[in-house]
């Protein structure tokens, strides 16, 4: 009985937790960087299934530069924060914004770029035939209306705070990702998404979709790593030092970042 | 304490939202099984492979998946549909392939005997099947469905792809939020457990109380 | 998009989704391994056991029968880290909630197999002198594993659609690739109905292993072949 069964059982037990012991780096450490794969222009998993996208190519120069390895991982972005606390990935570098809420449970480090809120709306053709935007800014996040924005986003938050918490009841539907909010936009199941500004020009682009206007919320970027680990937050904060300091910063900063 | 007190709203407007659905999910599945299954068995040349093959495709793909075709492939061709109704509609179409089985294992079961003896007597095939085989197959059909209710009660939780924050849903947005992930999905889980144990025992007494005598 | 486009770019998308499919029957694999050394265990005590030992593993199916499988994952791989400081990768607490999941259910085909092996056999094999565990071995459990191939089959089909649901704690199998891609190529049916003909040809290739199986398994006298004489 014990042969049969109970050793068997131990052995695919060590074999298991041999898959869940992390690969040990020979000589350089290996950091995970966890990232949401639907978050063009800043991070994305593209049709190949590779990561991509300005926090992607910023931090592989860092990485190179402070001479550590880097392993892309896309995670469900709402469990991210939990991912990272729990360890399967050392650190957040795609477009996270710095928050009250958010440092209560991790480090940031220091921002490395601002933006706003953008709200999105479908493009209708009028009597003239040419194409506007069916909504305007302010009828947009009226009362009433339904909204999209990605779940565990500064978005979410802001209709929450300003809209629904000041007795403005508009109908918030929350996605996995801001780019099924705005397959919804354009299905017509809800009228207007709100997401961060760079995000939303990436959407928009060839679709019948308008940026209706921006909500200036300021919001600063930073990577966020565990609590307490000064190793790492010391590692990237300088590294993001030195690449802005240099000619790679604004070539990736004109790749990604300015223009639609 | 107080924070198991505070998960309470929000997890029970989660719970609303899966009672809904399953209510109207169930029925559906029903129905699809039923007609399904008489398809398969009495449909001859034409219905017949249609039934099998809308059971190869259900069986044999991820309800997840099924649901984000629904969702957000049919908008393609033309159909939109509201979250709720897609969850339904989805839900229904899958339970109803399984529940298709367990019918047409019923009607194979009963004896041959029962369909000549009812033509024998004049009934047409629509008569002897809605006379004679159903309530057989209803009958020897409970115990294979209620399990696939079951399965419908605990996949309800996938509603969250569509927007519908339901019971799992609500426990998601608590466990990020608080990070307190044991404690809530203890408690969702035990819930789920309570309506299967109820639905279970609900459908053993009404399989006790129909059951035919000799059959 | 006309056709040729679409079929160009399912055909581009074909080797990420081939990985992701290499992963997804992986986790199948150890979920499948799992459900098989707990499961057969937990049968001989659901049919063999003692008052105690038959109410514990009750209690484990009810948890884990009653428990839907996306709860039974948050709880392995969040909640684990919550009550004990042990933080399991993505990959091993899927296989942990799936696979104990799957012991669950298959404890109850084997149970069934069990039951339906006929009477006699155990009387037959302890008057030859075997102990009852011995008779268990070779007598009970090759007939019962035969019965529960069709089970088995099934419940491979049923472990490999809940795969789909491992990227809710960070795994990346077919069904994630494909919705990776779908989002980055706006192709979303074509890219959707492929992933479903990948899953659908995994699900009828593992049940037609099952099927070959059970023909090499084959007990003379037993089954589908030829009437079974036992009285």
């Amino acid at each position: 009985m014990f042969e049969r069964f109970v050793m068997p059982l131990i052995v695919v037990c060590m074999l298991l937790l041999g898959i869940a012991i992390p690969s040990i780096a020979d000589d350089k450490p290996l950091y995970v960087d966890g990232i949401d794969a639907g978050f063009p222009p800043f991070s994305y998993i593209d049709e190949n299934g590779n990561p991509d996208g300005f926090d992607v190519e910023v931090l592989k120069w860092i990485a190179n530069e402070m001479g550590f390895e880097v392993k892309i991982v896309p995670v469900d972005w709402d469990a991210i924060i939990p991912t990272l606390k729990l360890g399967t990935i050392d650190m957040i570098a795609s477009g996270m914004t710095i928050t009250n809420d958010r440092l209560q449970q991790v480090d940031f480090t220091d921002p490395y770029w601002t933006i706003d809120l953008a709200v999105v709306v479908r493009k209708v053709t009028n009597d003239q035939g040419e194409s506007v935007p069916e909504l305007n800014i302010f009828s947009a996040v009226a009362a009433g209306q339904t909204v999209g924005v990605q779940r565990g986003t500064t978005s979410q938050t802001w209709i929450q705070e300003n809209l629904i918490d000041e007795g403005v009841a508009v109908n918030q539907k929350l996605y996995d990702s801001f780019l099924f909010a705005v397959e919804d936009l354009l299905i017509g199941r809800v009228n207007a998404a709100i997401m961060d500004e760079p995000t939303a020009r990436s959407a928009i682009a060839g679709r019948e979709l308008a940026l209706v206007g921006t909500i200036n919320t300021g919001e600063i970027y930073g990577y966020a790593v565990r609590k307490g680990d000064v190793t790492l937050l010391s590692l990237l904060n300088e590294g993001l030092k030195r690449i802005k300091a240099t000619d790679e910063w604004e070539r990736l900063v004109e790749k990604w970042l300015i223009g639609s | 304490m107080s924070f198991l007190i505070g998960m309470m709203p929000p997890l029970l407007q989660g719970f609303s939202i899966t009672l809904q659905l399953i209510v109207c999910a169930i029925p559906i599945g029903l129905v699809i099984g039923v007609m399904v299954a008489v398809g398969r068995v009495y449909g001859g040349i034409a219905l017949s492979p249609l039934a099998w093959g809308y059971q190869l495709l259900f069986r044999g793909t991820p309800l997840l998946l099924q649901l984000f075709i629904i969702y957000y492939g049919l908008p393609h061709c033309g159909i939109v549909l509201s979250p709720f109704v897609s969850a339904i509609i989805a839900f229904g179409l899958c339970s109803g392939a399984y529940h298709s089985e367990y019918f047409r294992g019923a009607i194979l079961s009963i004896p041959d005997g029962q369909m000549n003896a009812a033509r024998a007597l004049g009934m047409s095939k629509g008569q002897s099947v809605f006379s004679v085989i159903f309530p057989q197959m209803l009958r020897k059909a409970i115990p294979g469905c209620t399990n696939e209710i079951v399965y419908l009660i605990k996949y309800s939780s996938l509603a969250y792809i569509v927007t519908l924050v339901d019971l799992t849903g609500q426990g998601r947005l608590i466990g990020y939020a608080t990070f307190r992930f044991f404690e809530v999905f203890l408690i969702v889980g035990l819930i789920y457990l309570g309506m299967v144990t109820i639905v279970l025992r609900l459908l053993t007494t009404v399989e006790a109380k129909v059951r035919i005598p000799g059959l | 998009m006309d056709s040729s486009q679409i079929i160009a770019l399912i055909g581009r998308s074909l080797p990420a989704l081939f990985q992701g499919a290499g992963i997804t029957v992986l986790l199948m694999g150890a979920c499948l391994g799992v459900g098989v050394l707990c499961g057969i265990p937990l049968a001989l005590v659901h049919v063999y056991g003692g008052y105690w030992s038959r109410s514990a593993a009750g209690i484990y199916d009810r948890v884990f029968r009653g428990f839907p499988a996306l709860v039974l994952l948050f709880l392995f791989y969040f909640g684990l880290g919550n009550i004990s400081g042990l933080s399991v990768s993505p990959f091993v607490a899927v296989v942990l909630a799936l696979g104990l999941r799957s012991a669950a259910y298959q404890a109850q085909i084997y149970r069934g197999g069990m039951l339906a092996v006929a009477e006699g056999q155990m009387d037959a094999a302890r008057s030859l002198g075997m102990t009852k565990p011995q008779a268990i071995c070779f007598a009970i459990l090759p007939q019962a594993l035969y019965f529960s191939l069709p089970g088995l089959a099934n419940e491979y089909s049923i472990l490999l659609k809940d795969t789909a649901l491992a990227f809710t704690v960070g795994v990346v199998e077919l069904f994630t690739k494909g919705k990776f891609i779908a989002v980055q190529t706006r192709a979303t049916l074509p890219i959707y109905l492929t992933v479903g003909a990948l899953y659908l040809l995994l699900t009828y290739a593992g049940i037609f292993c099952f099927w070959m199986t059970e023909r090499l398994a084959h007990i003379p006298g037993l089954g589908w072949r030829s009437r079974d004489t036992e009285r």
